[in-house]
C-alpha cells in the first residue's frame, strides 16, 4: 500500500531500523538527502519503519549527526575535521560503505575524500589490507609489473 | 530477514563479509576514491591486484605539478617528471579526462612537448583545464577553440594565440586567461572578430595582450563579471583596436590599465560593482589630455553603479581635467578613492548625490586651503553621507582641513575612521595633540556617535 510522501516534510520524521534491529528517527528532509532511503520511503510509504539491511547500530547515528547539520546547512571545514577525528581508518571505512549503500552523495564525496587523504602516504601493503585485497600476483608477476611501472615509483619511500 | 554474507558480526573483526563487500564494489566507485588521491600515488594501485591494475585510470581528474620535484616525499628528477606525465597521459589514449591541471612553476620545458600534452588533453573532451605555465609555448588557437567540452578554463602562460575571425565556445562558463597576446589571423578582414560564449558568467584577463586588427567582439549575454587588466608596455601602435562586452547581465566590472584601450560596455545597466585602477606612465604626458576624455568615456559607462573603486596611480599631478568632466553616479552609495587633489574631491562628492560611504586610501594631495573654506556643501552631505573612512591620514594641514570640512558640514555622519599613514610612526609628530585637534573640531551631525583612530600600523 504506497502512500504519497508528505508534502510538509518539515517537521515529519522517518523511522529507520538497522541490520542489527535497532531503531533511529530521522527528519524526512534528512532522509530525502539519503536516495535509498528516499526511494523505500516512496515504495513503502512514510508511516513505516524503513528496514535498512546492510547499515548498522554502530555507524547510523553518525549518519544521522552529519545530516542533521546538513540540512540546517551547517557543515563547515572544522565540523567535517571533528566529524573524523576520532575515528579509525576502518571506522572510516565502515561509514564510507554505509554511505554508498545509502546513496547518500554529500556523505560519500566527503569521506571519500577522507579516505583518500588517510590512504596517501601509505604503503601498498597498507592499501591491500585495507580494501582486503589478495594479492594475487605471483611473485614474478608482481616485480615485472613493478619494473614496468618503474617510472611511477622512481623516488617513493618504500613501505614502512 | 535474510542477511547477507555475514554482515551483522561486530566491526572490530575483520569480517570476510565485509571484504567481500570492498572489494565487489565496483570499479568506479574505487576509482572515486582514487580520484581524491594525487595521481602521483594513485598510479601505485596497479600493483595491489590484477584486478587493480587498471582502476587507477578511471580517474577522470588529473593533476600534475612541477612542485613535487621539490617536496621532501618525491624528490624527482625533471626527466622523470616529464616522463610519467607521458605515462600517465598514455593510459588515457582512449579515454575522456574531465579535469586536468598543469603547474609548471619550477623549470623551463621544452615548448614541443608542452604543446603536444596540451593539444592530447584538448582531444579528450576535457572540461576543466588549468594551465600554469611561465615560459613560452605553442598553443594551437584551431584546437583550442575547437574544444567544445570546456565549461572551465585557465590559461596563465606565455603565447601568441591567432584568432580566428568568429570564435564559439558553448559550454565555457568560466574563463581566465594571463599573458596571452590575441594577433588577427587575417589582416585583410575589416570587420570585428567575434568571440561568443553563449553561458559564459566569469570573465578574467589579466595582461593579456589584444593586438588584432579588428575590434573584438565579445557575445557573453549571460556574463555577470568581467575583469580585464591591460598593460601595453611596448605597443606604440596609435591605433587599437576595442574590445567591446555584449552582456545584458553584468554587474561586476573591473579595469586596470592606461585607458589606451577601448573597453566598451554595451547594454551595462546593471552593473552595480565597479573597481577602475588606472595607471599611467610618467613619461607619457602627452597623452593626458586625451586621458580626461578617455576617462570620461568609461566611467559614464558605469555611471549607476552602487559601490565604485577609483584608483589613479601617477596620474593625478598632471592630469586635473580628469574630475571636471564626471558623469552623475544617481545610484553611488560607497566611494573608495586614493590619491586625490581637494578640487577633485569635491567634484566628485557633488557627483554622487547619495554617497553614504567615503573610504580615502591616501589622503589629500595638492590641496589649496581655501579650497574647502568657500566650497559649496555636495547635496549627500545633507542627506545620506554617514561614514567617512580616512587611510594613510599625513597629519598635515590639508588633511585636518578635509576633516575639519567634513564635520562641519556632514549632517547626518555618524562615524568616521582615521588610520594614520605608516610613516607617522617614525615622525616626530605628536599624535594625541592630532588626535585631541580632531576631537575638538565642530560637528554639525547630531546622530555623530563616533571618531575612530587606529594604530598606526604599515599597510
Amino acid at each position: 500500500m504506497a502512500q504519497e510522501a508528505s508534502s510538509s516534510t518539515s517537521s515529519k520524521t522517518i523511522s529507520l531500523k538497522t541490520g542489527d534491529g535497532e531503531i533511529f528517527e530521522i527528519e524526512a528532509s534528512a532522509a530525502k538527502q539519503m536516495k535509498t532511503v528516499q526511494r523505500l520511503i516512496d515504495d513503502l510509504g512514510d508511516d513505516i519503519t524503513i528496514p535498512l539491511h546492510n547499515v548498522f547500530s554502530k555507524e547510523l547515528p553518525k549518519i544521522i549527526e552529519y545530516y542533521k547539520k546538513d540540512i540546517t546547512g551547517e557543515i563547515t571545514k572544522d565540523f567535517e575535521a571533528e566529524f573524523v577525528k576520532d575515528l579509525n581508518d576502518d571506522e572510516v571505512k565502515v561509514l564510507f560503505l554505509a554511505a554508498n549503500y545509502l546513496d547518500a552523495n554529500k556523505l560519500f564525496e566527503f569521506l571519500s575524500q577522507n579516505i583518500a587523504d588517510r590512504l596517501e602516504s601509505k604503503s601498498v601493503e597498507y592499501v591491500r589490507k585495507y580494501f582486503g585485497v589478495e594479492n594475487d600476483f605471483t611473485p614474478e608477476e608482481e616485480s615485472k609489473l613493478r619494473e614496468e611501472r618503474a617510472w611511477s615509483f622512481r623516488g617513493i619511500k618504500e613501505d614502512e | 530477514m535474510e542477511s547477507n554474507e555475514a554482515k551483522h558480526l561486530p566491526m572490530e573483526k575483520t569480517t570476510i563479509g565485509e571484504r567481500d563487500m570492498i572489494s565487489s564494489l565496483h570499479e568506479s566507485i574505487l576509482g572515486h576514491i582514487l580520484s581524491f588521491i594525487p595521481i602521483i600515488n594513485a598510479v601505485h594501485t596497479s600493483v595491489l591486484s590484477r584486478r587493480w591494475i587498471e582502476v587507477w585510470t578511471s580517474i577522470t581528474n588529473l593533476q600534475f605539478d612541477d612542485s613535487w620535484l621539490y617536496s621532501e616525499k618525491e624528490k624527482m628528477q625533471k626527466e622523470q617528471f616529464v616522463n610519467f606525465v607521458e605515462k600517465v597521459l598514455l593510459h588515457f589514449t582512449n579515454s575522456n579526462i574531465k579535469s586536468f591541471s598543469l603547474c609548471l612553476n619550477s623549470h623551463k620545458y621544452d615548448a614541443s612537448q608542452i604543446s603536444e600534452w596540451i593539444c592530447f588533453i584538448l582531444n579528450r573532451e576535457v572540461q576543466k583545464l588549468h594551465i600554469q605555465y611561465a615560459d613560452k609555448v605553442l598553443l594551437s588557437s584551431k584546437s583550442l577553440f575547437s574544444c567544445n567540452s570546456l565549461v572551465e578554463l585557465t590559461l596563465q602562460m606565455t603565447c601568441t594565440l591567432n584568432l580566428p575571425i568568429s570564435v564559439c565556445l558553448r559550454n565555457l562558463q568560466k574563463l581566465s586567461i594571463s599573458g596571452i597576446k590575441f594577433a588577427s589571423d587575417s589582416s585583410t578582414y575589416s570587420n570585428d572578430i567575434t568571440l561568443s560564449f553563449p553561458i559564459l558568467k566569469d570573465f578574467e584577463a589579466r595582461g593579456c595582450e589584444w593586438s588584432t586588427v579588428q575590434n573584438i567582439s565579445l557575445q557573453v549575454p549571460l556574463l555577470e563579471r568581467f575583469s580585464i587588466a591591460i598593460w601595453n608596455r611596448h605597443s606604440n601602435e596609435s591605433c587599437k583596436s576595442a574590445i567591446k562586452v555584449y552582456s545584458r547581465r553584468l554587474t561586476d566590472f573591473s579595469y586596470e590599465g592606461d585607458l589606451e584601450q577601448d573597453i566598451v560596455l554595451c547594454d551595462s545597466w546593471l552593473i552595480r560593482n565597479a573597481s577602475i585602477v588606472i595607471v599611467i606612465d610618467e613619461d607619457k604626458k602627452d597623452r593626458i589630455e586625451k586621458l580626461a576624455f578617455q576617462a570620461h568615456n568609461l566611467l559614464r559607462q558605469i555611471d549607476e553603479v552602487e559601490r565604485l573603486k577609483l584608483l589613479f596611480y601617477k596620474v593625478l599631478r598632471h592630469g586635473k581635467d580628469i574630475f571636471t568632466n564626471l558623469p552623475v553616479f544617481g545610484r553611488l552609495t560607497y566611494l573608495q578613492l586614493n590619491e586625490v587633489n581637494g578640487e577633485a574631491l569635491l567634484q566628485l562628492l557633488h557627483n554622487c548625490p547619495i554617497l553614504n560611504t567615503l573610504v580615502l586610501l591616501n589622503g589629500v594631495a595638492d590641496l589649496q586651503k581655501d579650497i574647502f573654506t568657500s566650497a559649496m556643501v555636495p547635496h549627500c552631505f545633507l542627506s545620506s553621507f554617514k561614514i567617512f573612512q580616512f587611510k594613510g591620514f599625513n597629519a598635515n594641514e590639508q588633511d585636518l582641513c578635509l576633516v575639519k570640512f567634513v564635520l562641519e558640514n556632514a549632517e547626518i555622519l555618524e562615524k568616521m575612521t582615521i588610520s594614520p599613514a605608516f610613516w607617522l610612526g617614525y615622525a616626530y609628530i605628536d599624535m594625541e595633540k592630532v588626535k585631541e585637534q580632531i576631537l575638538s573640531l565642530p560637528k554639525s551631525s547630531s546622530s555623530f556617535c563616533m571618531t575612530e583612530f587606529s594604530d598606526i600600523s604599515i599597510k
